[in-house]
């Protein structure tokens, strides 16, 4: 349903993306691995609109989006959690959903039947509808984040870093939520420094260095690329 | 010393206040959603003001009506500054940032006196508030200043809320907050800049057309070429009140407009030396809330960060 | 054996970047040119008479002025929007000492210098902590005040009238006529732009090149941020202030409306504009930024409209400036003359196109104001 085809990107005089294509399925969980500064928060943003194309092209669901902006693509049902701390942190949790929902316009009734279906899937919300978003543990505000993503109800998620400075129980709670979603058929492209957790989810990989695709291929496959993955494998050890 | 004179001078300090506020909203807005502190705030409320000294010297065209071509004026002139100038720079460039203002005021202010020929003498003003004044119960109030306190109170009373309960009031507020989340939601942050540009200077414009009556007098009259500069040094009360908060919370701004109008004109009634240094106390309050570094109080250094990055 | 000694070329020593104070630039063909060239328009006034040696001393005394840009913001990166505050000082102290009490202009402008240091410590002390724009506002705020309080001073000021700085007579030298006086801005001016180029190579220089650079990384380097920001202050606050003390002689008449209110007079903005458009983080840029700009403003004095105009046009080149060409216009005369140096036909010949179209325009403009 996501087809990037020779993609490059350059911030200014520098180019950080060098012909990569990526291509996701109907129902699919794709992990996007690679080492620090690979470039694949990059390839999300890209995707996302939020950084333009020097060249390649990037449709979903056989329609171009090469240069459409960000609304366009969030219209479309292609949705990204953002890295980091995604949520608004000087809003209340409900704000943040109603912001979540902004795609919907002037259509009031849509969005509140949208946020209300999501609170069902994420209860703990429910409860503290009037609290400031930068109040809430990380691990509510990455669990607002990904409910705040899930308003537009998304055909294909865009997630940079689930799991990021989040303990593993918490991680394993968003999972749960999140294969739900998959089996309603949403398809998933997760970012990742937690390879395991990336590999341990996701039926394929495509893994990056330097701004450029290493592998592509099965999930499974890519376990045994020790060549590759020793990179990122030290570059988390030292990170801590 | 009688109630009524009292009164009189806090209203006057209200009046100061109300224009104080309109300046200090326009600059926590436009500093919150993108980040530049603007020098340039007060040249583009006087492109405004020379509109509508233009408008109304000329051509003859109702001091309401030209007086909201002066609003518009100084709405088009942020819009444009944000589209061309603004747009285009990094943030994180602290001290550029605020060069760039500068430059901007100094165009502005420029262009003001290019639509006014170069005249240096002095420019007749027709009022556009009107000039009675009020008896309330032996407390004698000028209309205008009434008007000013409504006018402000009025823009504080829609804003506000807008801000806290619309669709675009929150997508405002998300992209000050979050930039790129905000875009990932499908909110086209350029434009939303460009609208906090544009309510800022508007503000900016109509704070600065209510100066008139206390520059020129309420009958309007004789308002000096050379007087239309010094407008803007109601600027750094306006930035003294926004710091208050933190150039961050538009009801702390609020406060501290409230304050730097009020107090600094009820001081008149103080004993010598303190009501002769009021301006002195002004600056020493500023640089006090500088030193304070006030925006910790009402900003998560998430926020901030977001805000500096 | 000497001769074949001398014929195998040792490997060149890099080249300083700037010349160190006390040495001259090697000369070759291009650096005679461009003395020569600059020499004869430095002299050209004199030639033009009075009011021409006026506009020379006018844009020598705002390129002093201006240094005080270049050390505290164009080298350590920290906005300082007071220098008119410490102009004022200058011109009234210079207004007193030399006037009054009979001083020497050279004793004034230590004493200037001197008095500056009190007041440069005290709002130093109070700012550099702040950064960036807390800085600038916080100077703001200081010069606001220093105009509500010393200059409201009617001793000091001399009131609604203001005070008469006379110019000096050095024993036969007699500097009342504005083309002596010229001379002597201009070899003040060559004099400071000098050391300010000696400040950069210096070690505290580069320390503040390293504040501007990264605030951070020059910490760990081991460089004191907060004495390099306070003697950055200090020093520019000085070259101000003895700006100031020929400013007073420039105009000999002075009056304390431009220091009451700093920002609204938009004077200190002038500065800054003309110093970043000229180059700020070079020592000659104030003086190109002031020769650019005063020279058309004096070319223009009839048509008032075009002052403003070219107000605007300064505005907008400086925004220019600052979004594209951070060298400024010192930094594209420098970079236009490597090019020059490498193909001197080629290029040699598009400069001189451009210079002479700019010269052409410069004239259709004037032609039209007449």
């Amino acid at each position: 349903m996501l087809r990037v085809e020779g993609v490059d990107v350059s911030y200014g005089p520098i180019q950080v993306l060098f012909d990569v294509s990526i291509e996701v399925g109907e129902g699919e969980i794709v992990a996007l691995l690679g080492t620090n500064g690979a470039g694949k928060t990059t390839v999300l943003r890209a995707i996302s609109g939020i950084v333009g194309l020097t060249s390649g092209r990037i449709s979903f669901q056989d329609t171009d989006i090469t240069g459409a902006s960000p609304r366009q693509i969030v219209e479309a049902g292609l949705i990204q959690l953002p890295g980091g701390r995604g949520v608004f942190p000087g809003m209340s949790v409900r704000e943040n959903l109603e912001v979540g929902g902004y795609v919907y316009g002037r259509d009031h009734a849509r969005r509140r039947a949208a946020i209300k279906a999501v609170l069902e899937e994420f209860p703990a919300l429910g409860d503290r509808l009037d609290q400031q978003a930068g109040t809430l543990s990380g691990g509510q505000q990455q669990m607002l984040s990904l409910a705040k993503s899930m308003v537009p109800e998304p055909k294909l998620l865009l997630i940079d870093e689930l799991s990021l400075g989040l303990a593993p129980v918490i991680v394993e709670q968003l999972l749960g939520t999140l294969r739900r979603y998959v089996e309603r058929g949403v398809s998933v492209v997760v970012v990742e420094q937690h390879v395991d957790l990336a590999l341990s989810i996701a039926q394929r990989a495509y893994f990056m260095e330097r701004g450029s695709i290493r592998f592509d291929g099965p999930a499974e496959e890519l376990h045994g690329r020790d060549d590759l993955l020793r990179a990122v494998f030290l570059a988390t050890a030292t990170d801590g | 010393m009688p109630t009524s004179v009292v009164l009189q001078i806090a209203l006057i300090g209200l009046a100061k206040s109300g224009i104080i506020a309109m300046l200090a909203i326009g600059v926590v807005l436009i500093y919150r959603t993108t980040g530049v502190v603007n020098l340039a705030h007060w040249a583009i409320g006087l492109v405004g003001v020379v509109t509508y000294v233009l408008l109304t010297g000329e051509t003859g065209v109702p001091p309401l009506l030209a007086a909201a071509a002066g609003v518009a004026v100084s709405v088009l002139a942020g819009a444009l500054a944000q589209r061309v100038v603004f747009s285009r720079i990094g943030k994180g460039e602290a001290v550029t940032m605020i060069l760039i203002a500068l430059g901007v005021g100094a165009f502005f202010a420029a262009v003001a006196q290019m639509l006014l020929r170069g005249q240096r003498g002095e420019i007749l003003v027709a009022p556009f508030l009107p000039g009675e004044t009020i008896d309330l119960m032996g407390t004698v109030i000028s209309a205008s200043e009434l008007i000013t306190i409504l006018i402000a109170v009025g823009s504080a009373a829609v804003l506000l809320p807008w801000l806290k309960r619309s669709r675009s009031g929150r997508a405002l507020r998300a992209v000050a907050q979050n930039r790129e989340a905000a875009q990932l939601a499908g909110i086209d942050s350029a434009r939303y800049a460009e609208l906090a540009w544009m309510i800022g200077s508007g503000l900016a414009g109509l704070a600065l057309l209510l100066l008139i009556p206390h520059s020129a007098g309420a009958q309007g009259g004789v308002l000096s070429v050379v007087h239309l500069v010094p407008l803007g040094s109601l600027l750094l009360p306006a930035f003294g009140a926004a710091l208050v908060g933190g150039l961050i919370s538009l009801p702390a701004a609020l406060a501290g407009s409230l304050i730097f109008g009020l107090v600094q004109e009820l001081l008149i009634l103080a004993p010598a030396p303190i009501s002769d240094e009021r301006d002195i106390l002004a600056f020493v309050a500023i640089t006090v809330l500088l030193l304070l570094r006030t925006e910790r109080f009402f900003a998560s250094n998430a926020e901030l960060e977001a805000l500096r990055s | 054996m000497n001769t074949k000694v001398m014929a195998v070329k040792p490997a060149k020593p890099a080249k300083p970047e700037l010349p160190i104070p006390g040495r001259l630039p090697p000369a070759n063909g291009t650096t005679i040119l461009a003395a020569i060239t600059l020499g004869l328009i430095a002299i050209g006034p004199l030639f033009l008479g009075d009011f021409a040696s006026f506009v020379g001393a006018r844009i020598a005394v705002t390129a002093i002025v201006g240094l005080s840009i270049v050390v505290v913001t164009g080298y350590t990166g920290q906005l300082s929007l007071m220098p008119y505050t410490f102009v004022g000082l200058g011109v009234f102290v210079a207004a007193h000492a030399i006037t009054s009490w009979d001083w020497p202009f050279w004793f004034a402008a230590m004493l200037a210098a001197a008095l500056s240091v009190p007041l440069s410590l005290l709002v130093g002390l109070v700012s550099v902590r702040l950064r960036g724009f807390y800085f600038a506002i916080a100077t703001l705020t200081f010069a606001s005040a220093m105009g509500a309080t010393l200059f409201s001073w009617d001793f000091f000021t001399g009131g609604q009238k203001g005070l008469q700085v006379d110019r000096p007579v050095l024993g036969p030298i007699d500097l009342t006529s504005d083309r002596a006086f010229y001379l002597l801005t201009l070899v003040t001016v060559l004099a400071l732009v000098w050391m300010v180029m000696g400040l950069r190579e210096s070690r505290i220089g580069r320390a503040m090149t390293s504040v501007r650079e990264n605030e951070i990384a020059a910490a760990t380097m081991g460089v004191n941020v907060m004495k390099t920001k306070l003697v950055a202050f200090v020093v520019s606050g000085m070259i101000a202030t003895v700006g100031g003390v020929f400013q007073g002689m420039l105009l000999q008449q002075v009056t304390r409306t431009p220091y009451q209110t700093p920002f609204v007079e938009t004077l200190g903005v002038t500065l800054v504009i003309l110093v970043v458009v000229g180059g700020m983080r070079s020592a000659w840029g104030p003086f190109i930024g002031a020769a650019l700009i005063y020279v058309q403003l004096e070319v223009f004095r009839t048509a008032l409209f075009l002052q403003y105009f070219i107000a605007a046009i300064t505005a907008a080149a400086f925004i220019f400036v600052l979004l594209k060409l951070p060298g400024g216009v010192a930094g594209l005369i420098k970079h236009e003359a490597a090019q020059v140096r490498a193909a001197p036909l080629k290029n040699g010949i598009r400069v001189a196109i451009i210079i002479l179209a700019n010269v052409a325009v410069f004239y259709l403009i004037w032609e039209l104001s007449q």
